[in-house]
């Protein structure tokens, strides 16, 4: 049965969560579900070939004071804050070795994960690599792979607030699924319909012990030991 | 690879070294994006790296479609001319790729 180290945030700011998912999978050799719930700063977070000018809107982001991050993984932009919960899969390949260290057939397995969490509320399934109820967003996610290791994140949408959404432009690369609705029309919000926050912490917890994975408690002092450990770091605040 | 890049599926964003530094046989000298994920590119030989292909940055789904002309990353000098014996050649490399198609 293989461990993975169980790391419990809350409130943590995005910005230093992901330094320690970049320090996590490139520093260390452990498997680890990292979960965070809320961004007590928030940001707009872009993909790791994401441009500022073409992805937001850049007077009213500064006017806004709003963060900007561009994290080391791929994928496209969220909007985060107190209210996205956030969860990270980090996992050796030997560990999994039937999944090849490849993103498609990652996704895939990250899918079946979190199928018994979000089915019971509605028609849950993998979009155009987005986490969705029928037609609508509520999850994006983004991989990063290095040396028969990957890492898997989710921002998943407890709540928005209208007024950050809307400092993203439209994107040139679109879901098919979006059908060229604006950005409010094809999100949705998870507490409309999960019933307690807490819970769904727990639950995906609960994935993995299914899957038949160990999980042991780590604390931010053994993760702080590994922060300083020499490895590339992609992630950065960017300057508007 | 021809099979790294199927695998990965199409590749949106290549992120190359640039010309003057130094890449590592077996470590990450750059990294493309595909389907949502960024994966590290390794380095086959060290060296000193002469030139980058500038036509990726526009162009990087070339490393899908021509990936032994067009879809080329860097030109570097080799610092160990040992490094080639460790590589495979066509015939080996597509015997390899046969047997992990297997697992």
């Amino acid at each position: 049965m293989s461990v993975v180290r169980l790391l419990r945030l809350a409130g943590t700011p995005i910005l230093q969560q992901l330094k320690i998912e970049e320090a996590l999978l490139r520093a260390d050799a452990q498997n680890w579900l990292v979960v965070n719930d809320g961004s007590s700063i928030p940001a707009i977070v872009m993909g790791i070939s994401g441009k500022a000018k073409e992805l937001i809107k850049i007077p009213q982001a500064q006017e806004a004071k709003i963060d900007v991050i561009k994290r080391f993984s791929g994928g496209g932009t969220v909007v985060v804050d107190e209210n996205t919960i956030f969860s990270t899969v980090i996992m050796n390949s030997s560990a999994l070795p039937h999944v090849e260290c490849y993103p498609r057939p990652v996704m895939k397995w990250t899918e079946a994960l979190l199928r018994p969490v979000f089915s019971p509320y509605g028609n849950f399934r993998l979009a155009c690599h987005d986490y969705v109820y029928d037609e609508n967003k509520f999850g994006g996610n983004a991989q990063a792979i290095t040396k028969q290791r990957w890492l898997h994140h989710t921002s998943f949408l407890w709540d928005f607030q209208e007024a950050r959404m809307a400092l993203l432009q439209h994107p040139a690369r679109v879901p098919a699924y979006r059908k060229g609705r604006e950005h409010l029309k094809f999100l949705m919000r998870l507490k409309d319909i999960m019933p307690l926050r807490d819970a769904f912490l727990g639950q995906m917890e609960q994935a993995l012990t299914s899957h038949g994975f160990h999980l042991q408690e780590a604390s931010m002092e053994e993760v702080n030991a590994i922060l300083p450990k020499d490895h590339l770091r992609s992630t950065k605040l960017i300057d508007l | 690879s021809d099979f790294a890049q199927e695998e990965l599926g199409d590749i949106v964003y290549v992120e190359l070294p640039e010309p003057g530094s130094n890449v590592t046989a077996g470590e990450t000298f750059g990294v493309v994006e595909s389907v949502k994920a960024a994966s590290d590119v390794y380095s086959p030989i060290s060296g000193e790296v002469t030139e980058v292909n500038e036509a990726l940055v526009d162009e990087p789904a070339k490393v899908n479609s021509d990936p032994f002309s067009g879809g080329w990353m860097f030109k570097a000098k080799l610092s160990y001319s040992g490094d080639l014996d460790k590589l495979l050649d066509s015939g080996a490399y597509e015997k390899h790729c046969e047997s992990a198609g297997d697992h």
